[in-house]
């Protein structure tokens, strides 16, 4: 497996670690794991991505479809110390500005 | 623009299977390393291929697997090409065009169409053809000497 994604839960807030690579292969299982923790309720989801040593534009897509949902949910998405490869991409892309985005690893400097 | 007329140092012929891009990535990272392209230039070169290569597994060939697609890497004189075909269906040319990239606001962002520009971001020059019934070709070209 390219990608591993875990969801641990505590105190009502959902947290997804994402490790390896995000492509149209992989970007599914992202998909997935964040849509179940947005049906969930009201809680706030993030996305670790410090260890993710790639990604491409259905990631971004994956992500972008992930912050619409949860607005329309009113729910707090969060992407969490994004590796200095998901950073890249999503300022090529122009929407580094449109995430809230906590921590930054010391990588991307 | 030749498009058949050369024969490439590399050629890759690979099935429409979403899980072989990480395959693709690798060697077309290695060929372009050894051709002296590094860092940004590298990453952001290696990201346009594979969106090439996704646009050839979602919109030519929608998903089916069955089907597949080719990489070719070559060198000349003005640098290194990249060429991309697939048999499918042909991408209509309006959503190739370059355009600036803009931030969009929260409430604006949609997902997709973001491959194509992030190719012509990477590439010096990108050159379409449509091969009609018979599909597609980007050649994506690096200069040795860019400004």
């Amino acid at each position: 497996m390219p990608i591993s994604v875990e969801t641990n839960e505590t105190g009502g807030q959902t947290a997804i670690k994402v490790t390896g690579e995000i492509d149209l292969y992989t970007s599914p299982d992202l998909r997935n794991a964040i849509s179940k923790a947005l049906g969930k309720g009201s809680g706030p989801v993030s996305v670790h991505l410090e260890e993710v040593s790639y990604m491409d534009s259905s990631g971004v897509a994956t992500l972008v479809e992930a912050l619409r949902s949860a607005d329309r949910g009113s729910i707090e998405f969060v992407l969490d110390t994004p590796s200095k490869a998901v950073m890249k991409v999503l300022q090529l892309s122009r929407l580094d500005s449109v995430f809230t985005i906590h921590g930054s690893p010391e990588s991307a400097v | 623009m030749t498009t058949e007329a050369y024969a490439p140092e590399v050629k890759m012929r690979i099935k429409a299977e979403p899980r072989l891009l990480g395959a693709v990535r690798g060697a077309v990272r290695a060929y372009l390393a050894g051709a002296g392209i590094n860092g940004d230039r590298l990453d952001e070169a290696v990201l346009a291929v594979d969106e090439a290569c996704t646009n050839c597994i979602r919109h030519a060939y929608g998903g089916n697997t069955e089907c597949s697609y080719s990489v070719e890497l070559s060198e000349d004189e003005q640098g290194i090409v990249v060429a991309v075909t697939d048999d499918g269906a042909p991408c209509p040319e309006s959503k190739l065009a370059k355009r600036d990239i803009e931030a969009p606001s929260r409430e604006a962002v949609t997902p997709g169409g973001l491959g194509i520009q992030l190719i012509h971001r990477a590439f010096d020059e990108v050159h379409y053809a449509s091969r009609g019934d018979a599909g597609n070709r980007m050649e994506m070209r690096l200069h040795r000497n860019p400004h």
